[in-house]
């Protein structure tokens, strides 16, 4: 009866969230059928007019985002994804309005073929492929949770977050982190530690280790190139690795020898379920390194038609449904839930952002005429990365650093990127995003999850308090000082 | 005249106790015992902030709290009516959903004494709040109060923090004229830092105490109550805390006194609070 109501009175909202969704898609497919004047996107130099209020729909879904869950009147509607999207298509349709206002009609279609062609569909669709397949993997155990097992297991997360992204890292190896150290007291900075480099740091040499990375590559930076970072990455996980090796050993020695025996009696072998998902995986970054429909493919003059990597990737995603076992799946808790919940949100950030990137495109002389060092590029990324997400952070500053052509630079899509500036705004994105529980997805999902297994896991601000900026800044004070001074 | 006895069923370590202090205290005076659940939704669902992905996450542990505070709440309920039942103790059950802090002053309106634990309330395992709930309806004046910890121990003596002021005064009367307790030893301590002659003040209170046929005896520490009040209570041997403790005012809420915070914090023993 309740839950009729409640479908009610949704009815309204998702009517005129569809409304809005089909005029966005048909303005696009208009758009891409070719019925427009062929003029090409018109290029802002100048400030947008009136651009203090085009800002706005980015600022309120980043708001809505940042301040629906807390509140007592708003959480329960923000539970459900019909009414984020609601969110998303009105700054989406409040942005479009503005544009129409301000540059005209035509204006609308190059900017949602540009965020919704060339940023959103593939974005999602590689976050989704990686999602399901890495949801088919399952990893159980208990192991003795000494420091030398516990340092290892992070290492190896550290190790595949890069290649199977940090949300699968994460997933895949929570489960049986908890459960090896379910008889020790001391376990609090093991998932803590696990959230700095598994569900962040590690996935930084690949772009499909962490979105804001693919949305890089997706604007032009070739797909190896983030292997460079491996210096600052071996860096900040080879520090971290071994404080956590000398904090662990100093907390074992604080446990029981009652706790230690009951540890070592409970063993039980690591086991891998769903391993045939690492092949999926396997073509996931295959498809994304080699089809580009903006070049040839690989030895070939086959240019790959416009959404051919989404639909391989795709196919992939097929492919593991098909052959994993439902069993993984429940084992896993896996949902669509959090996927669609990010798709909803991205539909609505990826429009919103345009405005603010043509004020950055227009301003951003003026910006960079002092803030214009790696070390502001990656501190000022990082302390937005953060508190926001860190896919729209990171294309902010990516796009602020074009504003700054100087150096060496990166020849991308529509220009070229200072290299160092972006080394910095990829860094930053990427290990500050560690910061809080908010900085990163996976960073939540790990706490929820240790929460549930009886983890009585710091609060927002003893997370940041108690252990990130205790231990992660000076790290990055010392990355700075290595690599970005 | 104590008819009706409320014990906060909250699922922490002190639950247990709580319903052994309250079966006891009703057995005395023939009271009825009330035993209070309270399931807040809004604090269980309160996860904090959530990053874009991890509201489904968020979701579940919402969830997860709720059944997990359901099944501790039928644990507490089922302890507390088996202790009333084994003690002939006239009981009943309030389950209250909402608003922990509200619910409680709710249903403290109708009965005499409260008995909770010192250090978390109806968090079923949940909620670590580490006492400021507590803190939180002792502020906001829920009297006359009886705070305990994890162990339970009969109270046969007690220990009267006594300071001269209109606070500590209305403790010790309440503790007198009530007659929660029979008469028993009491020891009234007066500790460094107080307004006016500690002498007076402890002959005094041992005067007003003696009226009252409890034997009483007097202690001057030479040290601030936060720092000794625990350690003169153990030295005493004393079962039971007796103190004032928080303002009434909206910002004294917030500051409740610092012995009286300390010692719901650290004690080990029982603790009357009367404000």
């Amino acid at each position: 009866m309740q839950q009729n109501q409640y479908k009610k009175s949704k009815a309204p909202i998702a009517i005129f969230t569809l409304i809005i969704a089909l005029g966005i898609a048909g303005w696009l497919g208009w758009f891409l059928a070719g019925h427009h004047d062929g003029h090409a996107a018109h290029h802002e130099q100048h400030m947008p007019h009136l651009w203090y209020v085009g800002i706005l729909p980015f600022v309120a879904i980043l708001g809505a985002v940042a301040v629906f869950p807390l509140l007592n009147f708003t959480r329960h509607w923000w539970e459900y994804n019909i009414n984020r999207f609601f969110i998303a298509m009105c700054c989406s349709a409040a942005t479009i309005g503005y544009m129409i206002f301000t540059s005209g009609g035509e204006s609308i279609g190059p900017m949602l073929d540009h965020s919704i062609m060339k940023d959103f569909i593939p974005f999602i669709v590689l976050l989704f492929s990686l999602y399901v397949i890495s949801g088919g993997i399952y990893l159980s155990g208990d192991l003795a949770a000494s420091p030398k097992v516990n340092t290892t297991f992070l290492a190896i997360g550290a190790g595949i977050a890069s290649f199977i992204g940090t949300t699968g890292a994460s997933m895949l190896l929570i489960r049986p982190l908890l459960k090896t150290n379910s008889q020790r007291k001391y376990k609090v900075h093991t998932i803590v530690v696990f959230i700095f480099l598994v569900s962040n740091i590690g996935g930084t040499l690949l772009p499909i280790g962490d979105p804001p990375l693919f949305l890089g590559y997706l604007r032009g930076v070739p797909f190896m190139w983030t292997l460079g970072l491996w210096p600052m990455w071996a860096t900040a996980c080879g520090i971290l690795l071994v404080v956590y090796f000398v904090w662990d050993s100093m907390l074992y020695r604080k446990e029981s020898s009652k706790d230690h025996k009951l540890d070592e009696s409970k063993h039980q072998p690591l086991r891998l379920q769903g391993g045939i998902n690492f092949l999926w995986i396997g073509g996931i970054v295959a498809t994304a390194a080699l089809v580009d429909s903006a070049k040839p493919f690989v030895g070939t003059d086959w240019v790959p038609f416009p959404c051919c990597r989404e639909l391989i990737m795709l196919f992939f995603v097929v492919l593991s449904l098909k052959t994993t076992a439902e069993a993984i799946h429940k084992a896993n808790n896996f949902t669509y839930a959090a996927i669609l919940e990010v798709a909803a949100l991205f539909s609505g950030i990826f429009i919103a952002m345009q405005v603010p990137l043509a004020v950055l495109e227009a301003s951003g002389k003026t910006i960079t005429a002092t803030m214009n060092q790696p070390w502001h590029f990656f501190w000022s990324t990082g302390t937005l990365s953060s508190f926001l997400d860190n896919a729209p952070t990171y294309v902010v500053f990516f796009k602020l650093s074009q504003s700054l052509p100087e150096g060496e630079m990166l020849a991308v899509n529509n220009g070229s990127v200072p290299v160092l500036l972006l080394i910095a705004v990829s860094l930053g994105s990427v290990f500050m995003g560690a910061m809080t529980y908010i900085g990163n997805g996976p960073n939540f999902m790990v706490k929820a999850i240790a929460e549930q297994e009886g983890v009585e896991m710091p609060s927002f601000f003893g997370f940041m308090f108690k252990y990130s900026i205790p231990v992660l800044v000076p790290i990055f004070l010392l990355i700075t000082i290595f690599f970005l001074l | 005249m104590i008819k009706r006895i409320l014990v906060a069923l909250s699922g922490t370590p002190c639950t247990q106790s709580a319903i052994a202090h309250g079966v006891e205290l009703a057995k005395v005076h023939d009271a009825e015992l009330s035993g209070v659940t309270v399931i807040d939704p809004d604090r269980l669902h309160d996860v904090g902030p959530i990053p874009i992905g991890g509201a489904a996450a968020a979701h579940e542990l919402g969830e997860h709290r709720m059944r997990l505070a359901t099944e501790h709440i039928e644990e507490a309920i089922g302890q507390f009516e088996k202790a009333c039942g084994e003690a002939g103790v006239s009981n009943r059950v309030l389950k209250e959903s909402g608003d922990s802090a509200q619910r409680l002053l709710a249903d403290w309106r109708y009965h005499d004494l409260t008995v909770i634990g010192l250090r978390g309330l109806f968090e079923y395992g949940v909620l670590h709040d580490h006492g400021h709930l507590v803190l939180d309806v002792i502020g906001a004046g829920l009297r006359p109060l009886l705070a305990v910890s994890e162990v339970h121990r009969p109270i046969h003596s007690a220990m009267i923090a006594y300071e001269g002021s209109a606070l500590s005064a209305r403790a010790m009367k309440a503790f007198c004229m009530l007659g929660i307790w029979k008469p028993m030893p009491v020891t009234v301590a007066c500790f460094k830092g107080q307004d006016g002659d500690p002498e007076e003040l402890l002959r005094d209170a041992a005067s007003y105490l003696d009226a009252h046929t409890f034997a009483a005896t007097k202690k001057r520490v030479e040290e601030k109550p936060r720092n000794a009040i625990l350690d003169t209570m153990e030295s005493c041997d004393a079962d039971l805390l007796v103190m004032g403790a928080a303002k009434r005012t909206r910002i004294g809420r917030k500051m409740l006194g610092d012995t009286a915070r300390f010692a719901l914090e650290n004690s080990t023993q029982p603790i009357f609070l009367h404000h």
